[in-house]
């Protein structure tokens, strides 16, 4: 079976942590508990009849406290980079991680998700903003890791994206 | 080796040890290289202990003891190839020294055994059997559940130590000894191994500390780690540690700095989206106020050319001729209203700028007090002021001339017939400028909201003349743009005094 290192990276309270839970475990928590260091959780997947085991890299949160290691990039053949829709800081966050993952995992497959589409009405990220990233050539979806909006899509996604390259 | 034993070993002999005979002490470097030892290494350990040795090929228990985390520590009933168990003391000096003190524990059990005899024989025996069921194998990790690897290549290890419980919950099936492929069990070490690898290779001794991961056990419990790369001998060593305490109390203020910065943003983006209306609001205003003067300008003006059209007024009976007049009237305040309302919301906006240049003070307030005139004259105000000796001011002369008639105009609205109104001037730290009346003065509460514009129920003059609510607000922001202050003091039925505060110029 094919196995993927998957990394998901972005500012924190992103929904990173919570986009993995209700992928993996079809678990949402309403409470915000920040992650500490990395988490690995697996998953397998089915993608065109080709089964891929993806390993998730649950990486903390970017900012002033804790800043991701490069060496935690390496290796990986996808990168998640997620964005709150309702926090427009957390796309400069986005914007820097991208270049950083680049950097480091120059083959991986990048897919950018805005997440919290629950909370459309709050966003900062106005649609000029995606069509900017897409136009610089990412692939971007919407998701909500509250109502499983997307989920499944972005994933298996990332899992096609990866077998393709 | 005695006579050079340091004061804190020796305090620590006096205080801390149990008055036993038997100690041996082994002093060796930071990086557990013996240097000296002292006592009878044949009960403790299986050889002589040699100078220039690694503690750990003697004492294995001692692995990544040394150098320790803090200092004194001690490992309880520790066997070692000697025949008897010991504590052993580990103590830091102050020369990165490490003096390790090895204390019979038989002795110690023996010596308590009369005691413990007499007081509870079915408890000594419970004590000794539990003794006796040591066979050894204690080690020192299990006080903070280590799993330890001897690591042959950077994947691949051996478990060197008692394999902890979290770690058979996490991966079962794997016992002391037992061959490990550490990167497959632990896939965080993944990364860890870039820095791991390079440390092995540059370093003869010491440890670097990997980042923290969490993994899940089987009773779903997450367990948060960190691991260890250490290099002694040019032995590598893994030594993967549980780490609840710290995650607990490195989490909790992670959490807190960063729900407080989430509430922050919140704040911020709430006060920017206010901000954003209260900018539509203004330009509403502004848009409104400015295209009604042109319609509300015409209604007045037809409204003046029959009252000063005497042929046509005359035509008129006494009630249409009150009409007209009660219209002019009403159109005036409304233009003037209209007028304070544009004027406002461009404050508002900060479509305004201050222009300032040197002005006479005294030129304002009498050409001021030429605009009010009329209306000091009809309610019979006394008006005085003191400027002999004429001050000049930095000010944006239009828009300062604006606020003095505001205060005037005030003023004389609220004083009654044959009251008194002064403008008062005086150097106090630049320039106190004191508009005060005899009027009817306003309580604590109105005086609190007097400056903050658009004042409801606004209060009607002596003579039911009606106010804008919006005056007294203007007059604050021109003040505020020009770097003055205003505030006002007053007693209801006896007047108010405005004050206006201009700084000297540094």
């Amino acid at each position: 079976m094919i196995k993927k290192k998957i990394i998901m990276l972005g500012s924190f309270a992103v929904g990173k942590t919570s986009l993995i839970h209700q992928f993996v475990h079809s678990i949402f928590s309403e409470k915000y508990q920040t992650s500490i260091g990395v988490k690995i959780d697996q998953k397998i997947v089915n993608v065109d009849g080709t089964e891929v085991n993806l390993l998730l890299w649950d990486i903390h949160g970017q900012d002033d406290y804790q800043k991701i290691k490069p060496a935690y990039i390496m290796g990986s053949s996808g990168c998640f980079i997620v964005i709150d829709g309702t926090r427009r800081a957390s796309l400069d966050v986005g914007i820097e991680l991208i270049e950083m993952a680049q950097k480091t995992a120059p083959n991986a497959a990048i897919i950018i998700l805005i997440n919290k589409f629950d909370l459309k009405d709050e966003w900062d990220i106005t649609d000029d903003d995606i069509d900017n990233l897409k136009g610089q050539g990412f692939d971007v979806i919407i998701t909500s890791a509250k109502t499983n909006y997307a989920i499944d899509d972005a994933f298996h996604s990332i899992a096609r994206k990866m077998i393709n390259k | 080796m005695l006579n050079n034993l340091p004061q804190n070993i020796i305090n620590y002999l006096v205080n801390e040890l149990p008055p036993f005979t038997g100690i041996l002490i082994i002093k060796t470097s930071s990086d557990g290289e013996i240097i000296d030892y002292h006592g009878p290494h044949n009960d403790y350990l299986k050889s002589k202990p040699e100078p220039g040795k690694s503690i750990h090929e003697y004492v294995p228990a001692l692995f990544a003891m040394i150098p320790s985390s803090e200092s004194p520590i001690v490992l309880n009933k520790i066997k070692s190839g000697g025949s008897v168990y010991a504590d052993i003391h580990i103590i830091e000096t102050e020369k990165d020294e490490y003096w390790l003190l090895f204390v019979d524990q038989n002795h110690q059990v023996e010596g308590i055994r009369e005691i413990l005899q007499l007081l509870n024989e079915n408890n000594l025996i419970n004590e000794s059997s539990g003794n006796n069921d040591q066979n050894g194998s204690f080690n020192p990790y299990d006080v903070f559940g280590d799993l330890g690897i001897i690591v042959n290549d950077e994947n691949n290890g051996i478990i060197s130590t008692t394999v902890p419980d979290w770690f058979l919950q996490f991966s079962p099936g794997f016992g002391s000894n037992s061959s490990i492929n550490f990167t497959k069990v632990f896939p965080y070490l993944e990364v860890f191994m870039y820095e791991a690898v390079e440390f092995w290779e540059i370093k003869k001794t010491g440890k670097l500390k990997s980042g923290i991961w969490t993994e899940t056990i089987s009773d779903g419990t997450e367990v948060a780690l960190t691991a260890y790369a250490i290099i002694n001998n040019g032995i590598k060593y893994l030594l993967i540690r549980p780490m609840d305490d710290d995650i607990d109390k490195e989490q909790l203020a992670l959490q807190m700095a960063r729900e407080q910065k989430l509430a922050y943003e919140k704040l911020e983006k709430a006060e920017k989206k206010l901000k954003t209306l209260l900018e539509y609001k203004d330009k509403f205003v502004s848009i409104v106020s400015h295209d009604l003067r042109s319609p509300v300008s015409a209604v007045l003006g037809i409204t003046e050319m029959l009252i000063h059209d005497e042929d046509e007024i005359a035509k008129l009976n006494d009630f249409y001729k009150d009409m007209i007049y009660s219209i002019n009237e009403e159109m005036i305040r409304l233009l003037d209203y209209n007028d304070k309302l544009y004027h406002w919301s461009n404050l508002e906006l900060g479509n305004f700028k201050v222009v300032k240049k040197k002005t006479s003070l005294k030129k304002l307030i009498e050409t001021s007090e030429r605009t009010i005139d009329n209306k000091i004259r009809s309610k019979n105000i006394s008006f005085s002021t003191n400027i002999i000796v004429d001050e000049y001011i930095d000010v944006d002369s239009t828009l300062f001339l604006q606020v003095l008639n505001n205060l005037l105009s005030n003023a004389v609205k609220f004083t009654p017939e044959n009251g008194k109104i002064a403008i008062n001037v005086f150097n106090d730290e630049g320039f106190r400028i004191e508009v005060t009346d005899t009027g009817l003065g306003m309580s604590k509460e109105v005086c609190d909201n007097l400056f903050a514009g658009f004042v409801r129920n606004t209060t009607l003059g002596t003579q039911g003349e009606k106010g804008t609510g919006l005056g007294l607000g203007i007059t604050s922001k021109i003040i505020e743009a020009h770097g003055f202050t205003i505030k006002v003091e007053s007693t209801p039925g006896q007047g108010s005094t405005f004050i206006i505060r201009i700084p000297q110029k540094e």
